[in-house]
């Protein structure tokens, strides 16, 4: 039962949450931009310095950006949970997260430790304060059960895990007296992609998927066991223990929600052309592609398994997956926050009998389509440019760059149809 | 919609968001004194209740017997629909 209201006090501004959702695609257009500048030498080999700065702007500034920025905003929305003093928490995250992650890149990159040493400390503030005010509102939600609560809360405990390592591999790069511990390198990049993206998405698709694509929901003991079984996984392949096996029910679990979640949107009840499905379709197929690889890399091991298949992995898993999911998420997450601030925001006389855009005007599906396109040729290219660089790291920085340029206007542009229906509303006369 | 009773009944459950909320809020316009409305919906709708608020109408939600998640909404001090809100609810 549910009597009263939340109050409108508790929910920030628009600009708060799109401060982070316009922020990830413009990492992705800086991480295009350095693999143009890097050329064919970033990709040589997974240590190469380029090569990590590149993927942490993704990780950290194209996925973790938003993942927080979603955690931050749409807890109250997806599990009633309250976040207090959301307001400055999220700018106080924002401001430390998005110039850390920047110096973290620029720092791996140039190997410069005044950067590094700087990223250290706003990452470990960052992620500290993050980790704490999350954690809080979810752990008196979890009580309740809900699959997609206790997803998020072991994806917000995977997170803290590997951003614990990464601190300490990044004040190895900086010069601290331990060194670079390459030991943990591994376990830092499974706990993230796992743990962290993987769980965290897999805990919002279980809302999402049914919710926006109208499909049937995931099978109940898929979701109630799922997650479990994932982080115990990786948990035990992290300390040592059963690894190949743990790597392969990792692989087989992430297989699983895959091939389900495609079962289900085949199954959806609107069919009609969204550009979210589809991008969701393509993250589906790479996470897919990324276990291939990574189960037949586990089980063959040799000179291919550890010298390409590192690569294409980590390409197909970040990028086809994750930045896919992400920008699929965008396109709903964005329109939804404006559509609801401007409900928000308007007097009722104003509403009241005025044709508010809808979700489809406030970025037309004409957009859209472009912008998949090229991301999907992009994804493809970097692909094959993680087989044979020299053939194509121009074209998947190029492609890559113009299709993440374009997500950022398209999303600005759901901005803009907020402040010229704001700006007309306040042209209007009282009782208009 | 029915506007035979005092019961106006919305089901949204096959709409994809924010369409259940958009369709909540045009029906709540042309509801009478003494009704209330039953939304019928896949799930809880946090997003809706700060909406309801400013908008002068209360709500009370449940476990749906038809859906999912069902949510009674009626006007602020409309003596009437909320005691047939009791009665329908139990409460």
């Amino acid at each position: 039962m549910n009597y009263g209201a939340l109050s409108l006090e508790q929910a920030p501004a628009l600009d708060v949450p799109v401060r982070f959702f316009l922020t990830a695609p413009a990492f992705g257009v800086l991480a295009a931009g350095a693999l143009l500048v890097g050329g064919p030498a970033v990709l040589s080999s997974r240590w190469t310095p380029q090569l990590l700065g590149v993927t942490h702007l993704l990780t950290l500034g194209f996925l973790t950006v938003t993942m927080f920025g979603a955690l931050l905003q749409l807890l109250p929305v997806l599990a009633g949970v309250t976040i207090v003093r959301i307001r400055l928490i999220s700018a106080v995250v924002y401001g430390l997260l998005v110039p850390g992650s920047l110096a973290l890149a620029l720092g791996l990159w140039s190997g410069w430790n005044a950067c590094l040493e700087l990223a250290v400390v706003m990452l470990a503030a960052a992620c500290l304060l993050f980790a704490v005010v999350v954690l809080r509102a979810l752990i008196g939600a979890v009580g309740r059960g809900q699959p997609s609560v206790v997803a998020m809360t072991g994806a917000v405990l995977g997170f803290s895990a590997t951003a614990g390592l990464g601190l300490v591999l990044a004040a190895g790069h900086a010069g601290a007296r331990f060194g670079i511990l390459r030991d943990l390198t591994d376990l830092h990049a499974r706990l993230g992609l796992v743990a962290w993206v993987g769980v965290l998405v897999i805990g919002v698709a279980y809302q999402v998927v049914p919710m926006f694509q109208l499909t049937p929901a995931y099978p109940h003991r898929l979701s109630t066991w799922l997650v479990p079984l994932l982080l115990v996984a990786v948990s035990a392949s992290a300390v040592g223990l059963l690894s190949v096996p743990a790597d392969l029910v990792t692989a087989t679990g992430l297989a699983v929600f895959a091939a389900f979640t495609l079962v289900l949107q085949s199954r959806r009840r609107r069919r009609r052309a969204d550009v979210t499905l589809a991008y969701w379709r393509l993250a589906m197929i790479c996470l897919l592609a990324a276990d291939g690889i990574w189960a037949a890399a586990t089980l063959l091991p040799g000179g291919w398994a550890a010298r390409v298949a590192p690569l294409a992995v980590g390409v197909l898993y970040i990028v086809g997956f994750g930045t896919s999911v992400i920008s699929g998420m965008l396109y709903k997450i964005v329109p939804f926050l404006v559509w609801l601030h401007l409900q928000r925001r308007l007097p009722r006389r104003h509403r009241a009998g005025r044709n508010l855009p809808t979700m489809a005007e406030i970025i037309p599906v004409t957009r859209t389509g472009l912008q998949f396109r090229a991301h999907c040729a992009g994804v493809l290219a970097l692909v094959g440019a993680a087989f044979h660089p020299q053939w194509a790291t121009y074209a998947a920085g190029g492609l890559l760059m113009t299709a993440w340029a374009g997500l950022w206007l398209n999303l600005w542009s759901a901005v803009r149809c907020y402040r010229h229906v704001i700006a007309d509303s306040a042209a209007l006369p009282d009782g208009a | 919609m029915n506007e035979q009773s005092s019961e106006c009944l919305l089901d949204v459950t096959a709409l994809e968001p924010p369409e259940p909320l958009e369709r909540a809020l045009e029906a709540l316009e042309h509801l009478r004194p003494g009704q209330y409305l039953r939304l019928l919906l896949r799930r809880e709708p946090f997003p809706l209740y700060a909406l309801l608020d400013e908008d002068g109408f209360l709500h009370l939600g449940r476990r749906g017997e038809d859906s999912p998640y069902e949510v009674f909404v009626w006007r602020r001090g409309d003596a009437a629909a909320e005691t047939a809100v009791g009665e329908v609810a139990g409460e």
